[in-house]
């Protein structure tokens, strides 16, 4: 008993470590800019405002009478169209390179996976120059696509899948094809409903990191309507100083989509990441 | 399952579709984002428009900026390129780069130009007016790199005091005056620290917002330097540039003027984002900053502080020497893979007119590049300050001014952070003469390998001092060098 209180009550001591930025950063995006200024540790708003959220949606104050026009609205939609079509191609894309490298049987099939695997190894930052030269080549430049095709084909991604596939019975795909089934019906009504955990953990991981995703759309992005909230939430520093409060109203916004994906599908997540990792 | 996806699709397909009918002409939106007018706005052709992009920060005033360069340079507009140094890098590595590069330091821009990213302005400056000599001569040597001109200045300053004399007053102390030295501002800070105290609260006498410039200028106070004329040998060694640093140590810890780590921790904890020296000088929690002009472009966010209250003086002499900090700009430089560089030269040519100047004069960002257009502080004031006698101490520190000296032989951000590490060991209690011992000795152990693996600076070498390179060549006799 003595050690399960024990437990307990470092388990909630790192939970709150954990949670305070989180909750302080909600409390200091309903606290004036008077407030926020004059610092201060505690979570409560002194005087709770309503108007950093407004703001964001519109124009934010600068410098005296100076506003900046912000998209704030766009920008909220362009991360869930990115990260929603890249999600969407990257499961696609990579069950079905998973399904060619655990159901068909080809000469070379465990090397080239390995290499596939391989390209894990190296480090983003180093492919980023020749990447964004491909991207020019092709007019991906400040596009959606530009940013969600180099996304859509994941290593990772075949991988997971592919530990799914490996532990469904070979003698399921036997039995569609004696009666006639092609690999694409077998793909669709036998492989992937049996890999459903695996897809929705991958679909969730994805998701989350499109959503996230900075560097990218960074790099590949000059005009603001295009814009993820990552990139948007840097034109809040305006170079007269940055306005925490309204900062951290945008952090929360920003965040709350993916605290909600979080809280419905960790079952899913913890599941699927779990299953992935037997081999059958 | 397939359901479930063509569903994704066709809601993907959706957005797109919305996504896309909604944007804008990007030239268009930025034109009109630019200019209040809105008929006039709209009278410009934008498909016949030269559009520059301007890698800059976010700053409000670069909207006002473009607008007055779109109405001056007909048929030339500039928009904003947002990003950092790693979108400048990977841009620039494939061609795509931004017209015109804001870069901060002369540091920054040194970085770029070894980059190959920046074109050479020399064989064009002259002609176009925005040589060295259409700015001030302590900007001259941070324009340059290697006695090639590579950017002309968006706005200039250098640090100036500035005090609160309603602090002063409440606590019956004299103003401090041009001409005074560090240690009288020593003595000033322990009254500051005393009498406040005596009232029951505590008023930091110098706000510290940025150390390393802090002591950088003091460097520049004290005669020091970082290196020797010829690049090759670090000078923080040397009795000026340990007198600097122990001038700083005093400050910090003898006379209280600067709060001294532990203090600023504890002033963090009451405070939280309220605890940086320039939130302890605008919340009238500190007497003194030592800052440049472009502070008052913060003063309306900070309506409860009078700027009538605000006066300026010029920094402390060192002993005998005449006052003196470092000049510093930020400034414009063109991509040397640009297209469209006659466009980005006329930008550099607008830096230095009257219109741009006078931007800036009413914003209180810095001075003006251009000198004929801060002559004296009725030049200068403005809206947010009106009182001409408090610009005057800006000019005269610019005047005064020289350039950071840097080395060919070491990287730029190694020296910055040596310089930056030599502060913070002083600040943790370690003996100035040994940590610049040491810093000096880093810088010199780091030119040394430099030499020893790039031939392109064992050429340099032999350019500078006229001697085939060696692999000892720092044991040599010849003049500067350490023999060893």
């Amino acid at each position: 008993m003595g050690r399960l209180l024990l437990r307990f009550t470092v388990l909630c001591l790192l939970g709150l470590l954990v949670a305070a930025p989180f909750v302080w950063m909600v409390g200091a995006s309903f606290k004036t800019h008077a407030e926020v200024e004059r610092g201060g540790a505690h979570i409560v708003p002194e005087r709770l405002t309503l108007e950093n959220y407004p703001k964001l949606l519109g124009q934010i104050p600068v410098r005296g009478d100076e506003y900046l026009d912000l998209d704030f609205g766009r920008w909220y939609v362009n991360s869930f169209f990115i990260a929603l079509a890249t999600t969407l191609l990257t499961v696609l894309t990579s069950a079905m390179a998973a399904y060619a490298f655990s159901r068909l049987r080809w000469k070379g099939r465990d090397t080239v996976f390995l290499l596939y695997l391989a390209t894990m190894m190296v480090p983003g930052v180093v492919t980023m120059i020749p990447n964004f030269q491909i991207m020019v080549w092709f007019g991906f430049v400040n596009t959606y696509h530009g940013l969600i095709i180099p996304a859509a084909f994941s290593a990772f991604g075949t991988f997971l899948l592919r530990q799914f596939m490996l532990s469904i019975p070979p003698s399921l795909d036997e039995a569609a094809r004696i009666d006639g089934a092609s690999h694409w019906r077998i793909f669709w009504d036998v492989v992937m409903p049996l890999a459903r955990p695996g897809v929705i953990a991958l679909a969730i991981i994805t998701f989350l990191a499109a959503y996230q995703s900075f560097f990218w759309p960074l790099i590949m992005l000059n005009d603001s309507q295009y814009f993820p909230l990552s990139v948007g939430l840097l034109e809040l520093d305006t170079g007269y100083g940055v306005q925490a409060e309204l900062v951290m109203a945008a952090a929360t916004l920003t965040v709350i989509p993916l605290i909600v994906i979080f809280v419905i599908f960790q079952k899913f997540l913890v599941r699927g990441l779990q299953l992935g990792g037997v081999k059958g | 399952m397939q359901y479930i996806f063509l569903g994704i699709l066709v809601i993907c397909g959706l957005m797109w579709a919305a996504a896309q009918l909604t944007l804008e002409d990007p030239v268009r939106r930025a034109v009109e984002r630019q200019i209040d007018d809105a008929d006039r706005a709209e009278a410009i052709d934008v498909d016949a428009l030269t559009v520059l992009t301007w890698s800059t920060d976010p700053n409000p005033a670069r909207r006002v900026q473009s607008e007055v360069f779109l109405e001056h340079y007909p048929g030339l507009a500039v928009v904003r390129d947002p990003g950092d140094m790693t979108k400048l890098i990977v841009r620039a590595a494939t061609g795509t780069g931004p017209d015109i590069i804001d870069t901060w330091s002369a540091a920054h821009m040194a970085t770029l130009v070894e980059a190959g990213i920046l074109l050479d302005l020399t064989p064009y400056a002259e002609q176009m007016g925005i040589g060295p000599d259409a700015t001030y001569p302590a900007m001259a040597d941070g324009l340059m790199y290697e006695g090639r001109q590579y950017r002309f200045p968006c706005n200039v300053w250098a640090s100036t005091v500035i005090y609160n004399k309603r602090l002063f007053d409440e606590l019956n102390l004299p103003y401090p005056q041009p001409e005074w030295t560090y240690e009288q501002l020593g003595e000033l800070a322990v009254q500051i620290r005393e009498r406040s105290a005596a009232q029951g609260r505590r008023i930091i006498p110098v706000a510290n917002w940025e150390n390393t410039i802090f002591f950088e200028d003091l460097l520049a106070g004290h005669g020091a330097t970082l290196f020797d004329a010829d690049g090759l040998r670090s000078t923080l060694d040397h009795p000026e540039a340990i007198a600097a640093l122990q001038t700083y140590q005093r400050l910090m810890f003898h006379h209280r003027a600067l709060p001294p780590p532990a203090e600023m921790a504890s002033l963090a904890s009451q405070g939280g984002w309220g605890a940086g020296g320039l939130n302890l000088f605008f919340s009238e929690r500190a007497a003194m900053i030592f800052i440049g002009r472009w502070v008052t472009v913060m003063l309306p966010d900070h309506p409860d502080l009078d700027p009538a209250n605000l006066a300026t003086v010029t920094v402390p002499r060192a002993g005998n020497r005449p006052p003196q900090v470092v000049g510093r700009a930020r400034g414009a430089a063109i991509n040397a893979a640009s297209p469209n560089r006659e466009a980005a030269l006329a930008f550099l040519q607008y830096l230095a007119s009257e219109e741009y100047g006078q931007l800036i004069v009413n914003d209180g960002d810095g001075l003006p590049p251009n000198p004929n257009l801060a002559r004296d502080g009725d030049d200068l004031t403005n809206t947010l300050v009106p009182e001409a006698g408090f610009h005057d101490a800006f000019i005269t520190a610019l005047e005064t001014s020289r350039s950071l000296d840097l080395s060919p032989f070491i990287e730029i951000g190694t020296t910055e952070r040596i310089l930056r590490d030599a502060v913070e060991y002083v600040e943790n209690g370690r003996d100035p003469e040994t940590v610049l011992h040491a810093a000096a000795d880093e810088i010199n152990q780091r030119i040394r390998q430099n030499l020893r693996r790039r031939p392109d600076l064992q050429r340099k070498f032999e350019q500078v001092t006229g001697q085939p390179y060696t692999e000892r060549w720092w044991t040599s006799d010849r003049p500067g060098s350490v023999v060893q």
